[in-house]
């Protein structure tokens, strides 16, 4: 079930909204648990008990981990088993079929490569698991001894297929006591409202934006429709996933959750780094958190930096102890997106680039004018949506020769007719994906008169804009995530 | 504070009474619908059901919120300025929309539809005449459209291709793109089709039965004059328009005409026999129950909409012409306005017919065939009776073949694409084995053909005489049956003998 189809909208959030609030607090979690299994069951029945075992063993893992803390053969043993079923699973399902292509490819064998469907948001609740056992190990929470509470921080269906990844520490005591306000409602709901019309208008449209532009056949591709591709697709994808983002925290708070932000603006970033300090927010903290860190801080990483600074001196080392957590993150990011080469390329590009901006390269960009800085993560921006979005390396060249104006010239009518066709869309898009609506918020706020409009026209707007964007739901077909393919 | 908290209350009132009273008001659907669905759910199925449930359910929502729906969505595409509408589905221009489908892949299939029509007649004498509606992109039309989108949409070089096919001298054709241009002093410009719907408006179809009566060189035009009718305009949304509701573009106005004088016919239809008898406006125009508003798609409320083959006698006129008028939903109108000038008018939609529908071209003086894009899909040839004949001359094996010399002694032509072949027989009984003419093999009055059937493919187990008889499939057997000579040896006992 997606947020944006009419079964979860006319139905299935009133039932769990009316279910909820009637229910005594006791019930609460457990209505919340089964509503959630129910909102997954409903595209993925099979997977549903791949999910429930998931929950099971590291409800185990992690209740021998906080039994255990004296032995550190029960607690290795205990991690051991937590990352080899949660990875296990990540691989046989996401990467599985990609190895063994490969390995037939590289070696010219013939193995059976099994057909294996990918169940829907197992990169996000895999690493929300490992997340909690983590957290139970470093003692940052509590074990929760309750599995049906657990199974909810796992399960809870606003955050279940695409996110944000929540971790267990931010979550806990909420889990235990939480507070459902007037206030909390309030702002969810518009939360709610703001997502789903930037799911269900802005991201629709620029979905049908970028199948035209990579739609054109290699070699026909003008150079005004490769810039508005990659535009558009820059576009989609944020209005797809922040909206998604911003529904899942919406629903969040209708329950009395506060998820934390998982999109901060990200195109007014002015250097690559920033960049991703505000896109997937929730997911550049897991990798920082649970990657990154134990990398930098593992006893093989200090040995090497010994090593290093005993050949080639500090500065080196210091450099070189930055450039391979960081090499090693961002690779594991990329592959995270996805099982393909375009993510395995996509995770050097970006390892290069934060590597470069890491050891001084964006001291450099600082000197530059704002402009050219914003300029600079643009276009870069625009490379890495083309690399995941073509198909194969000569369609990548394609489109990047169209981009460099070596294409089938400047313009065309197809090109004219859907730049004029969408032009007001695309201004409209460009300007809300910049804190616009908040600065005019704010100077709206220093005056009385407006500030005592706004006071009024806010929930109206919100209103008015839930009512068109259920108008475009409404008449339009399947409306898919593109975040669910990851 | 206080009047920030009864804000907060006002507006998740309203929210979830909104999406609770679209749930409440449309549960009885809902409800239908699952009981439908999952009345047979099992573990394998339950996801393929999920996956079309949405769908589904927004069908099943109530009429007035998807109108509502629909209106606001148009609004805000032209809010936003968005000429797309859907996925490439319409283009908005010039406060109207357009179809961007094209559909054009079959115009050597359409000649030769045609070509197959002009056949026939050709036999019969019967008259032709070609009623072309001109493409959104005709010139005169002077729609400030995208370049792109003309481009795209522009059909006039098949309509030109399928004008230029059409043998002169057979055909009277009524290029209506010849009229629609300011320089001629007939000519038709202004709202020449509906605004949210891709047919023409009622005034366009009446000056074009103006021009077809006089094609048919009817006398008596007095019925052409409007003051003869009830005139009655309804507010319109078209099928275009729908997609978009009425905010975008507007409502149309639909014009009906009643007869003012007395009127009495005879619908047959030709897929199921049925008939009735009565007013124009209780045969000709009594397609479907309507609502009366803006939403009442009154185009197919002429002619039975969604029927392949009906016959309107007008008992009152029982001197005039006899016509065939094949077209689709855009000559309607037009041919059943022209039903009030003749005899009786066959109007035939290749669409929705199968091989029941069967026309005898003899019967008619005209053959109108009306077109427009979209339509070149259409297969007609299938529904001409022949005019059939024949004479089983001579039969005789040749090694494991049954060869039988037919000559045809009818009027019509013989074609694999009108089903003509021969049927054999046993014990009285159609055994349903044929041997058909070869594809692209035409049998004229007094040709002979020798059909041949390859007995070692028959599968009988006993040695049986045969009879044989020449059908056109699906429709009638004709010509003598007889009994052949020769005696088969079916498979196996062949083989035995040897």
């Amino acid at each position: 079930m997606v947020f944006s189809s009419t079964i979860f909208l006319f139905a299935f959030l009133p039932i769990c909204l009316l279910g909820y609030y009637l229910l005594d607090r006791k019930f609460k979690n457990f209505f919340l648990l089964l509503m959630s299994l129910l909102f997954y069951a409903w595209g993925e029945p099979k997977f549903v008990l791949l999910l429930l075992i998931s929950i099971c063993v590291n409800y185990v893992v992690a209740r021998v981990i906080d039994a255990r803390r004296d032995s550190r053969f029960c607690t290795n043993a205990a991690m051991t088993v937590m990352l080899l079923w949660n990875f296990g699973l990540f691989f046989v399902f996401k990467y599985l079929m990609f190895t063994m292509n490969n390995l037939n490819a590289l070696f010219h064998t013939n193995w059976n490569v099994p057909n294996i469907a990918l169940p829907i948001g197992i990169s996000f609740f895999t690493f929300q698991a490992v997340s909690y056992v983590m957290d139970v190990k470093r003692k940052n929470c509590e074990v929760q001894k309750n599995i049906f509470d657990l199974a909810l921080y796992i399960a809870f269906f606003p955050q279940l297929v695409a996110g944000p990844i929540v971790r267990y520490s931010t979550i806990e005591k909420q889990l235990r006591e939480r507070k459902e306000t007037l206030d909390l409602f309030y702002s969810g709901t518009k939360r709610f409202i703001v997502g789903f019309a930037k799911k269900i208008i802005m991201a629709n449209f620029f979905g049908i934006i970028t199948d035209a532009a990579f739609g054109v056949e290699n070699g026909e591709l003008t150079f005004a429709m490769a810039w508005l591709g990659g535009l558009g697709y820059s576009l989609q994808l944020y209005y797809d996933f922040s909206g998604y983002s911003d529904m899942a925290i919406g629903l969040g708070r209708m329950f009395g959750f506060e998820f934390e932000e998982n999109f901060n603006y990200p195109y007014i970033a002015k250097s690559i780094r920033e960049y991703w300090r505000r896109w997937h927010i929730s997911l550049g903290a897991w990798f920082r958190e649970y990657l990154f860190y134990p990398v930098t801080t593992s006893k093989w990483m200090a040995k090497l930096n010994k090593r290093i600074k005993n050949k080639f001196g500090f500065k080196v080392c210091r450099k070189v102890s930055v450039a391979i957590p960081l090499f090693i993150t961002w690779m594991a990011t990329g592959i995270w997106h996805g099982a393909t080469w375009n993510y395995v390329i996509w995770g050097f590009y970006f390892s290069f680039l934060i590597i470069l901006e890491n050891l001084g390269f964006d001291k450099e960009l600082g000197k530059i004018p704002k402009i050219f800085q914003h300029l600079y993560v643009t276009i870069i921006m625009l490379i890495a949506r083309i690399i995941v979005r073509t198909s194969s390396v000569s369609e990548f060249a394609s489109y990047m020769k169209a981009m460099l104006g070596f294409g089938n010239g400047f313009t065309n009518t197809y090109t004219n007719y859907i730049w004029s066709s969408y032009l007001f869309v695309i201004v409209v898009g460009v300007v809300f994906c910049i804190p616009v609506a908040g600065w005019l918020r704010k100077k709206a706020e220093t005056y009385v008169i407006t500030n005592r409009m706004l006071f009024i026209l806010e929930p109206v707007g919100y209103l008015a804009l839930f009512i068109v964007a259920v108008s475009f739901m409404v008449n339009s077909s399947y409306n898919p995530f593109i975040y669910f393919n990851f | 504070m206080i009047y920030r908290k009864i804000r907060n209350i006002c507006f998740i009132l309203l929210f979830i009474g909104g999406i609770l009273w679209i749930f409440i008001t449309n549960s009885n659907a809902f409800i239908k619908l699952f009981n439908e669905n999952y009345q047979y759910v099992t573990f394998d199925n339950f996801e393929n059901i999920n996956s079309s449930m949405d769908a589904k359910l927004q069908d099943a929502l109530d009429n007035k919120v998807k109108r509502s729906m629909q209106d606001i969505l148009g609004l805000t595409y032209k809010l936003l300025k968005v000429d797309v509408i859907g996925e490439f589905e319409y283009y908005y221009c010039d406060n109207r929309l357009f179809s961007l489908d094209k559909n054009m892949s079959n115009v050597p299939e359409y000649i030769s539809e045609l070509k197959e029509l002009e056949k026939e007649v050709e036999v019969y004498g019967t008259k032709l005449i070609y009623v072309q509606v001109p493409d959104y992109c005709s010139e005169g039309l002077d729609y400030e459209m995208d370049e792109y989108v003309r481009q795209s949409i522009d059909t006039n070089a098949e309509i030109d291709q399928i004008i230029e096919s059409l043998d002169d001298n057979l055909w009277n054709c009524f290029d209506m793109r010849d009229y629609i241009s300011n320089e001629n002093q007939d000519s038709i410009t202004s709202d020449f089709r509906f605004r949210t719907d891709g047919h023409m408006t009622t005034e366009t179809e009446w000056w074009l039965l103006s021009h077809i009566v006089d094609m048919l060189e009817i006398e008596n035009k007095e019925k052409l004059d409007w003051n003869c009718y009830e005139i009655v305009t309804n507010d319109f949304l078209g099928n275009f328009g729908r997609s978009v509701g009425k905010y975008m573009l507007g409502l149309d106005k639909f014009v009906r005409l009643y007869p003012k004088y007395e009127t009495n016919f005879c619908e047959t239809n030709l897929s199921t026999g049925q008939r009735k008898i009565g007013t124009f406006e209780e045969t000709v125009m009594n397609g479907y129950p309507k609502t009366g508003d803006a939403y009442t798609y009154w185009v197919t409320d002429y002619f039975s909409y969604g029927q392949a083959g009906i016959t309107y006698d007008n008992l009152l006129n029982e001197e005039g012409l006899n016509i065939l008028f094949i077209c689709d939903s855009i000559g309607y109108r037009t041919a059943s306005y022209l039903s009030l000038f003749v005899d009786s008018i066959t109007i035939l939609d290749p669409r929705f017919g199968g091989k029941t529908e069967m026309v005898w071209m003899p019967y008619y003086d005209y053959v109108i065939v009306m077109t427009q894009r979209g339509f070149w899909d259409c297969d007609f040839s299938r529904n001409l009776l022949v005019d059939a004949d024949a004479k089983i001359l001579d039969s005789y094996m040749e090694e494991n073949q049954l060869c039988v010399k037919v000559k045809n002694t009818g009027n019509g032509i013989w074609n694999s694409r009108i089903g003509v072949g021969l049927s054999l027989w046993a014990d009285g009984k159609d055994t349903g084995t044929r041997m058909y003419i070869e594809n692209g093999i035409e049998i004229k009055p007094q040709e002979e053909y020798i059909f041949r059937l390859d007995i070692s493919k028959l599968s009988f187990s006993a040695q049986i005489t045969y009879d044989l008889q020449m059908l056109q499939e699906a429709y009638q057997y004709f010509g003598e049956r007889k009994g052949i000579n020769d005696i088969i040896f079916p498979r196996g006992i062949e083989e035995e003998i040897n």
